[in-house]
């Protein structure tokens, strides 16, 4: 080696040998600090990366932390795309955070192994609500509903998991100056008709003015929340008679099993004319719009590519400022009760009471902190915090008596309504999936109905009983885990077999469920054994 | 050289267009990242593929780069250099113990360890983490390191094997009629002659743990300890990309390897080419 | 201990040594015992690192293991079921096809370095050196993101490149006439959100295909041809196809074989180029899916980790059969 060749190796190794050292001592000090300290530190997962909110958690975490001043509090914000593989890899490495946010990928089964059952917590006060009008209700009952959105899967595990802090609608978003320019001054639609007269004027508007709009910025990511609605229209009418128990809840597997015993097909006519109907819509939607992700709708959104554009109202921050124009909040339009225009089998506009809340939050039963992290939850919840954080990120709060501010009015849940039909999706995982992956053919016009139906009837059944199957099992063995919880309940009450069954009060109302939910499986069963007689 | 001189102008012209082809399609991801990274989202649509001009760099990008990027840049130093440092260590004395002596057993351990560099490593990927998980490892930096010398030790046991085998054995003999113990001996004889090769094998490895991603990924959950490459694959998860910041991420991400290499340049390709020969 | 310094009469008896390792009898060896002190640190690593997770991979595929610490033995029911899993041989298929590809993709390389080769500037040569090295300096993700930005369907330089061209109408009258369903007026292409696209995806990214580890092998392969070879061409009159054929190609052939059987060993098992594009679902209708990812995806997205076991087991066969052709196949050549 020449030796300008050496002086110039040695620089770089110094180089390198200069940032070992200062990395050495970054680590070093970083290790020494962690373990010194006797700070509680608490970390916050989440995959809320849609603006607003990351800073707004911030605000919150910091006015806690002036609360409690030994208390250091983190936000560990996942990609949505990576956080299921997150999650899980978390959980099953025993290093989960200290508050995880439930869903995507935390199933209800991984929710009842790895999480804290929050069942001591909820039926006292949260002190967090001194002074307001919450103040002598237990803390599940200041929530909207209870606090069951809290716990994704909570019909099976009956137990509460997790804290929600928000609630989500969905809603049409128009960029108000191009509609006005397109319709003029006629109102936003607010039936089905209206909405397709304003997708023919634009499409006809796009073309005569050659600036190439098209009415909905749909995408896969999106349209399923249109395609739902227009689907469950025609199913209303057709799920109160499906609804043996009166709830007003339907239960999938009651269709399930119809489907499969052959009583409900294609050819019944509410879901023939479910499927016509979405037919219709998707010619609303751009070319393809099946291949679009949710970032390229919002782009043609954004770029006035599209004059509407269909989301949740966890979006609207994020699409107010990126597009920059005055947006309108409509809520969905679908057909109404009559005899035309898909209007037969209508009951009427949908209410949105049963909808749950949203943003669940839970404590691993491997933190180091659980009550920390609890008493982080029970503040965020408590109905000033959760007013403030419905301001600051603009999304709906998941507490009651939480005034709204007027950006978010429109999101209110609609209240008068009738239930929402019944639709594919619900009926399991593999349905989901049989039907998703060839709604393409749905949507292409060469194609269309029959043989969107032809191909459904090649992989649905397989794909609803496999689903049925497994969420028998899955009730099965709740039902068997609860056995226990139940049978030592009962003997810390001190009821023996002799005596009648509590008919009052928190234990008589897991029994109900208990029977309800076992009830459901057996008839299930047994519908099943006699699908495979014949 | 006289008989290749004819009309040997123009084909020369020919390889020197066709190369530089290549070389174009091939510095093009690093041009548009160099100079995406100065515009924001809006000039870059209006303008995707030329630098604009200097007044309205986006310097701000690079303010976020670094403040991003260069947390994740210590952890990776400690982890490639520290890793690299004992990975050779243990693997210079190892093949110095297959190249030395055969001794009874040594036979076994060899074919043990040529048997492990067929076998494909991807069904361990799950055990490890299971294993990581057992010995309390996972969330430390640790964890990628160890796991790095044990990957590496294979490898670079058999290639310093052969190099350590052709070192003429009365350098060794000399040595011990002095008196030498065996760190002497691998200390004064083994390094000096092996320098380039162990040069090689440094490269390789630091290369190797600076751009490993799927463990760090498993193993890793605080965002303190991120390497370089899980910060790259969380910058990559955003819903709306500022594409200008992303690119002066990938530029401050590379910086570190590029400074040392403009230093090292030629013992990175004489190494790399000699080294390869070799192996 | 004494400094050691060679002096200059033991370099003069090179040439009488013995070849190394010097075999030592037992006796010996006891004498000797503190060398295999050498040995254990790497051997412990190895065993711990290396050797247990495997036998542990074994072990966990025949139970239903969750990732946590129960586990329950269930036999041979996990390899019942990865045989009768269609995303499993599906993904087999695809990494097929990329291992083809991968094949292809080696001729730039060598290509590029027999150019280079065949310059008469020793200057140029070191430089054009540099300059294919440097692309190695930007980290692999980095690359890879980049590629993934040109992908981008609305912001990606590809598809402005495609429409500025004009290839976009080239391509739709293609895709109306052998009927696919991927290239649409308006629409802008979706390289990695179309299933159809998903593996040309692949198969394109990288452009121009130059490895440079891989052209630096090849250069230092060619150096070792002499003048009086390429002399004595031009006097039988070979053109340039002809010297590559009978001259260099064959002098390559060596380093061409190494390289190729770590690239296919490395394409089959490998699955984070698809996990960075894709995601861990391989893509939209998974058609990116390769077995490495199945495993990771079994593991690290269902929570199935027996399983996942398993089909590493299969997966682990599998490249270990190839390896063994390859082996069988490689000596005879020899």
């Amino acid at each position: 080696m020449k030796p300008m060749e050496k002086i110039m190796n040695g620089i770089g190794l110094g180089l390198l040998g200069i940032c070992f050292v200062i990395s050495l001592w970054t680590v070093g000090s970083r290790s020494f600090r962690e373990a010194t300290s006797d700070e509680v530190h608490i970390r916050f997962a989440h995959w809320q990366l849609e603006s607003g909110l990351r800073d707004t958690i911030d605000v919150l975490a910091a006015e806690y932390m002036k609360l409690h001043p030994n208390v250091r509090i983190t936000q560990m914000t996942i990609p949505e795309r990576a956080y299921p593989s997150w999650v899980t890899t978390q959980l099953a490495g025993g290093m989960a955070p200290d508050i995880v946010e439930l869903g995507k990928g935390v199933t209800a089964e991984r929710i009842a192994r790895y999480f804290e059952p929050l069942g001591d917590y909820i039926d006292e006060v949260n002190p967090y609500n001194k002074g307001t009008s919450l103040q002598d209700v237990s803390w599940r009952e200041t929530f909207l509903d209870n606090m069951e959105g809290g716990t994704p899967g909570f019909d099976i595990l009956m137990e509460y998991y997790g804290v929600p802090l928000s609630m989500h609608t969905v809603r049409f978003f128009f960029n108000a100056p191009l509609y006005r320019e397109i319709m003029g001054d006629t109102p936003y639609p607010t039936t089905y008709t209206e909405l397709m007269a304003f997708s023919e004027r634009t499409l006809k508007w796009s073309k005569e003015t050659g600036r190439n709009v098209v009415p909905i910025a749909g995408s896969q990511y999106n349209s399923p929340i249109l395609m739902e609605r227009m689907f469950a229209s025609q199913t209303q009418r057709m799920s109160i008679r499906q609804d043996t128990t009166g709830g007003l809840r339907i239960g999938s597997g009651r269709f399930s099993t119809n489907f499969l015993q052959g009583e409900l097909s294609w050819k019944t006519p509410e879901l023939r004319s479910a499927l016509e109907l979405m037919q219709d819509v998707c010619k609303s939607m751009p070319p393809g719009f099946l291949q679009m992700m949710r970032e390229d709708s919002t782009f043609y959104f954004v770029q006035e590519r599209a004059v509407a554009t269909i989301t949740g109202s966890w979006d609207s921050t994020s699409l107010a400022t990126q597009s920059g124009t005055e947006l309108a909040v409509v809520n969905i339009p679908i057909p109404v009760p009559g005899p035309e225009a898909f209007g037969k089998f209508v009951l009427g506009p949908v209410s949105e009471l049963g909808l749950n809340t949203s943003m669940p939050f839970g404590v691993p039963r491997t933190s180091k902190h659980k009550d920390v992290a609890i008493d982080f939850l029970r503040f965020l919840s408590s109905q000033p915090i959760n007013t403030q954080f419905s301001a600051l990120s603009q999304w709906l709060p998941s507490v009651a008596d939480v005034p709204l501010i007027p950006a978010l009015v429109p999101f209110k849940p609609v209240i008068n309504g009738y239930q929402q039909g019944i639709i594919i999706p619900t009926l399991g995982a593999d349905s989901q999936r049989a039907y998703s992956t060839n709604f393409h053919i749905l949507a292409d016009p060469k194609r269309g109905v029959d043989a969107f139906v032809e191909e459904l009837d090649k992989r649905l059944p397989t794909a609803i009983k496999s689903d049925l199957d497994r969420s028998i099992k899955a009730a099965m063995e709740s039902c068997g885990r609860r056995d226990g919880v139940l049978a030592a309940e009962l003997h810390l009450a001190g009821i023996t077999l002799e005596q009648p069954m509590p008919n009052q009060g928190r234990l008589a109302g897991f029994f109900e469920v208990q029977f309800e939910q076992e009830r459901a499986a057996w008839s299930n069963i047994t519908q099943l054994l006699e699908l495979e007689k014949r | 050289m006289s008989s290749m001189v004819k009309g040997s102008r123009r084909s020369e012209m020919v390889k020197h267009s066709l190369i530089w082809a290549v070389l174009l399609f091939e510095l093009l991801p690093l041009y548009m990242m160099a100079q995406i990274s100065f515009k924001d989202n809006s000039t870059f649509l209006k303008q995707p593929w030329f630098p604009t001009e200097i007044a309205s760099w986006q310097w701000e990008n690079y303010a976020f780069a670094f403040k991003l990027i260069v947390p994740y840049i210590a952890n990776t130093v400690f982890v490639a250099v520290t890793g690299t440092l004992l990975s050779l260590t243990l693997s210079i004395c190892g093949a110095y113990f297959f190249a030395r002596y055969k001794v009874p057993g040594s036979t076994f351990l060899w074919a043990a360890f040529l048997f492990l560099m067929l076998m494909p490593g991807v069904a361990n990927l799950v055990p490890l983490f299971n294993l990581l998980k057992n010995l309390n490892l996972l969330n430390t930096l640790w964890a990628l390191i160890i796991l790095g010398v044990a990957g590496g030790q294979v490898f670079n046991i058999y290639v310093l094997r052969n190099f350590i085998e052709d070192i003429p054995k009365d350098l060794f003999e000399a040595a011990e009629i002095d008196g030498a113990s065996h760190l002497s001996q691998i200390w004064n004889v083994v390094v000096p002659m092996s320098g380039p090769i162990i040069g090689t094998l440094a490269i390789l490895s630091f290369l190797g743990k600076w751009n490993d991603f799927l463990m760090p990924l498993l193993v890793l959950r605080d965002k303190e300890l991120f390497t370089l490459g899980v910060g790259l694959i969380y910058l990559d998860g955003e819903y709306v990309k500022h594409w200008g910041r992303i690119m002066a991420a990938f530029v401050v991400s590379s910086l570190p390897i590029l400074v040392i290499f403009l230093f090292t340049m030629r013992l990175f390709v004489r190494g790399l080419s000699s080294g390869a020969v070799k192996g | 201990m004494v400094q050691y310094h060679p002096t200059p009469r033991t370099r003069k008896t090179l040439a009488f040594s013995q070849p190394m390792p010097v075999p030592l009898s037992s006796q010996k060896a006891l004498r000797e015992w503190r060398i295999y002190l050498f040995v254990i640190p790497s051997l412990f690593l190895v065993a711990i690192f290396s050797y247990f997770p495997a036998i542990s991979a074994v072990y966990h595929s025949f139970f239903d293991w969750q990732g946590g610490d129960f586990k329950r033995f269930i036999g041979f029911d996990n390899f019942t079921r990865a045989f009768a899993d269609r995303e499993l041989w599906n993904s087999f298929f695809t990494i097929g096809v990329l291992v083809v590809a991968n094949i292809f993709k080696l001729v730039p390389s060598i290509f590029t370095a027999v150019l280079i080769h065949r310059l008469i500037s020793d200057k140029w040569q070191y430089w054009y050196r540099v300059l294919v090295v440097i692309p190695m300096i930007v980290p692999g993700l980095v690359t890879l993101f980049i590629w993934k930005f040109f992908f981008d369907p609305n912001m990606g330089i590809l598809n402005n490149v495609i429409e500025g061209l004009g290839l976009k109408g080239l391509l739709v009258a293609m895709n109306d006439a052998m009927g696919w369903n991927v290239f649409r007026e308006g629409l802008p292409i979706g390289w990695l959100s179309q299933p159809d696209l998903i593996i040309p995806s692949l198969v394109i990214w990288g452009f121009p295909w130059i490895g440079a580890v891989g052209v630096l092998i090849y250069l230092a392969g060619l150096q070792s041809i002499g003048e009086e070879v390429y002399e004595s061409a031009e006097i039988d009159g070979a053109n340039w196809w002809q010297k590559f054929v009978y001259i260099e190609f064959p002098l390559i052939l060596t380093q061409i074989r190494l390289t190729l059987v770590l690239l296919i060993i490395g394409t089959l098992q490998g699955f984070g180029l698809q996990y960075l594009l894709l995601g861990m679902d391989g893509g939209a209708g998974g058609r990116g899916m390769v077995p490495g990812l199945w495993m990771f995806n079994r593991a690290f997205g269902a929570g199935q980790f027996g399983y996942a076991c398993a089909i590493g087991m299969i997966l682990f066969v599998f490249i270990l059969g190839l390896t063994y052709i390859n082996n069988k196949y490689v000596r005879v050549e020899k």
